[in-house]
Formats: structure tokens, sequence, C-alpha cells
């Protein structure tokens, strides 16, 4: 695994006008940063990331059949008790999932270590399956880069089929699409993801998360009053089962893109329920829950996570019990915390680096990389490109 | 082996030349050659029609029947009053739905495919209405898709329409149901951020 320096392409920003990627930079700085990529061995993507990733999916899978079984737990993950029924049932009936990105720290030296499942609401997919694959296209015809240079990312060619599979399944069906207002971070995603739907034969309808309407027969609907059958939301479940139409997610019958027991895998309380399932796994960190502290002294230093955090907020580090080292502010935590055993990102000059690792339901197919100048990776880091070469 | 999928269709995800109103109507255009997806059908008002007409058994009609009128009480047009019913559908053609709040068009009678076994439980028997406006010798849907009769007494119709379910008819009574969590945490942030990670 190696960082190199790469001059941009030029005109890049006129091609990411042209491709409709209008977020290549956030409130003035730099997120899509293309003065350096990452270089992996075959090896290294198949042993390190790929593998293991495909095991992970599996034993995150056995950790929902677990949850599910037991009230117990399902209070532990803060599920509120009404939508317990809404989550079993798309358990159940095997509700299709569409992606999941996971978080892994990784150094060639290194087996890397599961961070966190972004399996609900995952974002950089355009970044990662889109833009990053047409950079290497790119600096491949220009022949800046050598024409073996290959890229781990099949992912929207996963995606299409995908969707073409649950276009098989869900024949006529329009699926909607939502996100939240003023995000174009979230906008950009979503019609990234109808593009993809639509070139699977898909009819779609886009629809803001505000403007979706309830209807008197307990259907969810759009702004002409049709009914919303099919939707996939950018927009996390557990805001969702707090909101006012909590209750009307258990009348509606709509098909939700990630199904709801997605909620099991992108809550936090997911990390120490690994580590009781499969100890010592070489891809996990040790984890536990608040009251299990008496069990983690050995694995100090700590990060306290809280259970619904999300693009690094409201982590603390903890050197020892009652020594703080670092603290990022935000608006979780009342939901309650985890303790997962640090792991230094590794660094690249003066950068910490993590890698994404996606998921087409249960197939891996791709990885980003993200860059911070904090050992906290943030909404505000840079994403970069990577290619395998030798 | 290569890692890298492929991409075949990269216009798809050109979006700055494509200018809004065009892209509209191109995609119509598509959606409306989809859905010319027609198929023949027969049209039938009662159990003993069914029967003439098609080679379902009586039982099998009688069946198809109760099915149409159920579908017709949940997926019918509604109108607030029995005027405005009668406006688009004619006098003494609406009835008072079951639940008494709202005033419906008697169906005209339902679909019977003629390509597919409509004897599996599975079968769709979707009613089909009469506004006064429509010339003779054609129905449409609860979602007001056109049915059109072919010259040897059978009707063609969208494919969708004849072996989907019709939507359930809404009347959206509020929104702003979901939102509002994002809503006070950007409160907190003060900038728009991405609601995923």
């Amino acid at each position: 695994m190696l960082r190199r320096e790469i001059e941009p392409r030029k005109h890049w920003q006129k091609k990411a006008e042209e491709f409709g990627f209008n977020f290549h930079t956030i409130d003035g700085d730099i997120y899509w940063d293309e003065r350096a990529f990452y270089q992996f061995s075959l090896e290294q993507i198949e042993q390190d990331i790929e593998d293991p990733t495909a095991e992970l999916h599996q034993m995150c899978l056995k950790v929902v059949e677990t949850v599910i079984a037991d009230d117990d737990l399902m209070r532990r993950f803060c599920i509120p008790e009404p939508v317990w029924p809404l989550i079993r049932d798309s358990w159940q009936r095997k509700d299709p999932s569409l992606y999941s990105r996971m978080d892994f720290s990784y150094n060639n030296r290194h087996q890397a270590k599961l961070l966190e499942n972004n399996a609900d609401t995952p974002t950089s997919l355009y970044e990662t399956g889109f833009w990053q694959w047409l950079w290497l296209e790119e600096n491949v015809d220009s022949g800046v880069l050598a024409r073996q240079a290959d890229q781990y990312n099949s992912l929207q060619e996963k995606l299409i089929n995908r969707f073409r599979e649950l276009a098989a399944r869900y024949p006529y069906q329009t699926l909607y699409l939502a996100c939240s207002k003023g995000t174009d971070e979230d906008r950009g995603t979503v019609q990234y993801i109808e593009d993809c739907a639509r070139e699977a034969g898909i009819s779609c309808k886009f629809i803001f998360i505000e403007d979706i309407g309830l209807s008197e027969q307990g259907q969810f609907t759009d702004l002409d009053d049709n009914p919303i059958e099919w939707l996939f939301k950018l927009y996390p479940w557990e805001f969702m089962f707090e909101e006012g139409f909590a209750d009307a997610l258990l009348s509606s019958n709509t098909l939700f893109l990630e199904p709801p027991w997605k909620a099991i895998l992108s809550n936090k309380a997911l990390l120490p329920m690994l580590w009781r399932l499969y100890p010592n796994h070489p891809n996990l960190l040790p984890a536990f829950f608040e009251d299990e502290l008496d069990q983690a002294a050995d694995f100090y230093p700590l990060i306290k996570k809280p259970l619904f955090s999300r693009e690094g907020a409201n982590i603390t580090i903890l050197e020892s019990p009652d020594n703080i080292v670092q603290h990022s502010d935000g608006p979780y935590g009342q939901e309650g915390f985890i303790y997962q055993a640090a792991e230094q990102l590794p660094r690249f000059g003066e950068s910490y680096t993590l890698i994404g690792s996606w998921l087409i339901d249960d197939q891996p197919c791709a990885m980003s990389i993200r860059e911070d100048n904090s050992a906290i990776t943030q909404d505000g880091s840079r994403f970069l490109p990577h290619i395998i070469f030798g | 082996m290569q890692k890298r999928g492929q991409i075949s269709n990269l216009s798809r995800f050109r979006k700055y030349r494509v200018i809004k109103p065009l892209a509209l109507a191109i995609s119509s255009i598509i959606l409306a050659s989809c859905s010319s997806n027609q198929e023949e059908v027969y049209v039938v008002e009662t159990p003993e029609d069914c029967t003439y007409r098609t080679s379902m058994s009586y039982e099998q009609c009688e069946v198809a029947y109760k099915k149409a009128l159920a579908e017709a009480e949940r997926t019918g047009p509604r109108y607030d009053s029995a005027a405005d019913c009668a406006a688009e559908f004619g006098n003494e053609q609406c009835h008072q739905s079951s639940s008494g709040s709202f005033f419906m068009p008697f169906m005209a009678g339902w679909m019977v495919s003629s390509m597919m076994n409509n004897s599996s439980r599975q079968s769709m028997f979707n009613p089909v209405y009469k506004p006064q406006a429509d010339r003779s010798n054609s129905f449409t849907t609860a979602t007001g898709r056109p049915v059109n009769s072919t010259a040897l007494g059978k009707f063609t119709a969208p494919s969708d329409a004849v072996r989907k379910q019709a939507p359930t008819a809404n009347t959206t009574l509020r929104r702003g149901g979901f939102g509002a969590m994002a809503a006070s945490k950007s409160a907190w942030s003060g900038s728009s951020k991405s609601w995923g990670g």
C-alpha cells in the first residue's frame, strides 16, 4: 500500500460539471483530491480487503439474527419497542438489501480492522463507483498511468445488476428515492442511485423526505397523492423511528431500501455484539457496552462512540478510564455509548488514511479511500482514488 | 482477474449538456413507449357474460366477479359529493362507498386477460369504468388508463393495468412527518452536512 503523488487531470473540474458532480469542494475545502492516489497489490486487495469483507458481512448477518430474536438486545440497540415488528418482519420476509460500506483501518503490515459498518445510509457511493473509475480511465487513456493499472471497483456494474434482480422481483413498481432537503452531497448520491436504477429499466421518482405525505389509508404518498410503494431513503432509520410518521411505518405496505433490519447493522452496538459472538477475530477490534467496561482494562486507549453517531461526531478518545485525549463535538449521544479499542489509522505524510470497503447486497465489490488531517475521520475528510498495480 | 467492472453507458451519467425540459420530454417518450406494452383482454360485466365470453367456468367467473368488486371498492375513483361523481360518470351511475365517506362510480365491468390462464388464485381481475365523456366502445381503469376495443369484440389495455393491482386510492392527510431529526441536528452543525455516513 503506497501513496503516490500525481498531476491532477487538466480540466477535471469541467468534467465534474459535465457529469453533475457538484460536491467535489465542500465549504471551500477540497473533498475530491486527485493530487495523489493509493496503490495496492492484487494480493492485498483480495486477501486483506475483499475476503475479510465477505466474511465480516456474514458475521454481521449472524448478529442481526441474534439481536432480532432477543428483546433485551433490541433494547440495548436502543430500537424503540413500537418498531420491533417492522424490523422483525422485514428480516423474516428477507427484504432485499442494496448496499453497505465497512470502514477499515488497514496498512500492509496489519490486518484490516473493522471500525464500523455503514449499512443503512452509506455515502461517497458516486465518488467510488463512478468518479474514481473515470479518473483511472482518463489517466490510462492519456498515458499517465500504465494500461495494466486496475482498480478494485465493480460497484456500478454490480449495483445495476442488483437493480435488475429487484426489477424482476417487483415488476411494474415505481421506485421513489428520497433524501433530506439542503444537502448537495445526499442529493447527488440519490441521483446516482436513480441513474443506476433507470439503467436497469426501473421507473423512478424523486421526493424530499420532508415532502412525503400520509394518507387516510395509512399509505405514504407523493406530492400528487400517489402511494409510495417502494422507497429508497438516504435517511437514517433511527431518525425515522423517532419522527412523526413512525407509527405509519407499520401500517404502510411500503417496501424500503435499505430494509428496516439494516438498522441493527448501522448501529454502533453492532461492534460489541460482533466481539461477543466472534471474540479475537483477526479483523475485529475489542469492543464493549458501557456495563462491560470491567473487561476492557487491557485494551486502553479506547474510543467512546455514540450508538447513532454519524461522520465522526461525538467521538472521545480515552487514554485511561479518566484521561480524555481528544474529543469531537456533535449532536449525538443521548442514546448511550459503546467503547472500542483504539486502532491508530495508518499515517501517510500528514494524513490519516481510512479504507471504505463496499458491498452490493452480500458481494464485496469496491474500495474507497479517505484522508483526514485528524485521527478522527469526519465529514470534511478528502476522498482519494486508488489503483491496483503489481 | 480484472477487479474493475464495466461502465457501458456513460451518457446516462452526463448531466451538463442535457437541458432539463428536454430530458423530461425524452423520459416521458420512453415511459410512454414502455407503457404502450398492450395486451388483449375481454371486458365482461357479469359472471354469466364472463362464462359466455371466456374459457372460464361459472364458478371461476363468480370468484373473479367478487374479486373485481372488492378491487373496485379499494381502488375506484372517489368523489366528495354524488354530484361530482355524476358529472363524470352520469346520473344513477354512482354509489356511496361502504365507509360512507365518499361517492364512487359503479364498475362497468372487469378485465380478463385473453393470454393468461386465469384460474390461479393470483389472477388479477381489475375493474373498468365508463366516463360519460369517453367514446362508446372504450373503458378506463381506476387510474385512468385507456381500455379500447379492437374489431373482434375484444379490447386492448396496458399490460401492467391488466396484471398489476392498482394502488389504493389515497387522500393525503398530512405531510412533514419525516425530516424533523435532520432539521434539529443541522441546527447544531450550522451547515448542510450529509445524513449518510
